[in-house]
């Protein structure tokens, strides 16, 4: 009874601890998990993105860049202390224009404030990463290799009873009316035409492994829904409906 | 046609179901006897939690998913 009484409290503060990070160090820790690195103080994007801050008549927030060939963004923080990332594929194939445009939406989700939203993504981030975890406990237990059936099945049991509290999670804390006010207040600023052409190029099929609980923080959802445990990751309009949106905005 | 996220809630379902299978069998293990009683007791607590947890999941994915966007 003791050892079990040991265990549930050891259990416990490492439950707390991990919720006091994440409340604290949100923003680091989803920083720090896509391996981003800062803009040089000299970048042009960074100069532009200092611009449409002042525009916005916000702080000016940090700007960093990830490595993937898909075009997409994510923003964390505060109105007060916040981060915008843009994979390289976005800088690659979006013209400035458009590329002005994602960083538009970013800000208009940080002015609107997404600290909840990043506590909610990291949290149930670390909850999303157990059937990794599992699957590489079973690969090293015996069970076989990572393509086998059985440390799949292992990953599938361990995702379906992880990913409805971590999805509810992140479902609670997302807004939809900022996602849409965001597009609106971006069609404003950039114009709908301009909007478009950057939506539709986030349409791409090319796909991003990101961790599923991260979703809601990007510009696009970069979930493929062929893993049955993504649908209930899905918190942003289809692409086509946003553009249908955007259409209806008068510039 | 049934949404994916819902078969997603019910697999998960299941698996909850298997947990339960697994607590029964430790606990039977632990006392060395099969107690039906005890049995149903830890049944019946276990799957109001699982009812009332799979009703705000559901209530939650049906309006956040579900909804026109």
């Amino acid at each position: 009874m003791n050892i079990l009484l040991m265990l549930a409290s050891g259990i416990g503060a490492v439950v707390l601890l991990t919720v006091v990070a994440c409340f604290v160090f949100s923003r680091q820790i989803l920083l720090r998990w896509y391996r981003v690195r800062k803009a040089p103080f000299n970048d042009p994007l960074r100069m532009q993105m200092l611009k449409l801050a002042i525009d916005a008549g916000m702080p000016a927030a940090e700007l960093y860049f990830v490595e993937s060939p898909v075009v997409n963004s994510f923003s964390i923080g505060s109105r007060k202390n916040g981060s915008i990332v843009l994979t390289t594929g976005a800088i690659k194939r979006l013209s400035k224009e458009e590329l002005s445009c994602m960083m538009v939406y970013e800000i208009a989700h940080l002015m609107s404030g997404r600290r909840l939203e990043g506590i909610a993504a990291v949290l149930a981030g670390a909850l999303t990463m157990l059937p990794i975890a599992a699957l590489w406990g079973a690969v090293f237990t015996g069970f076989g290799q990572e393509y086998d059936p059985a440390p799949k099945l292992i990953k599938f049991f361990v995702t379906s009873l992880l990913a409805p509290p971590a999805a509810l999670l992140i479902q609670i804390t997302s807004r939809d009316s900022v996602k849409y006010e965001s597009d609106k207040y971006t069609a404003l600023l950039c114009g709908p035409d301009t909007v478009i052409r950057m939506l539709s190029k986030l349409s791409d099929p090319e796909r991003w492994d990101v961790n599923p609980s991260h979703a809601s923080l990007f510009i696009a959802n970069p979930l493929t829904e062929d893993e049955i445990y993504n649908t209930l990751f899905r918190t942003r309009p289809s692409i086509p409906d946003r553009i249908k949106r955007v259409e209806e905005v008068e510039y | 046609m049934i949404p994916k996220w819902m078969c997603a809630l019910g697999i998960s379902f299941i698996s909850y179901m298997s947990i339960l299978f697994v607590i029964i069998v430790v606990v039977t293990f632990q006392a060395r006897d099969f107690d039906l009683r005890r049995t149903l007791v830890i049944t019946a607590a276990y799957m109001a939690f699982m009812v009332v947890y799979f009703a705000v999941l559901f209530i939650v994915f049906k309006r956040k998913i579900d909804a026109p966007k």
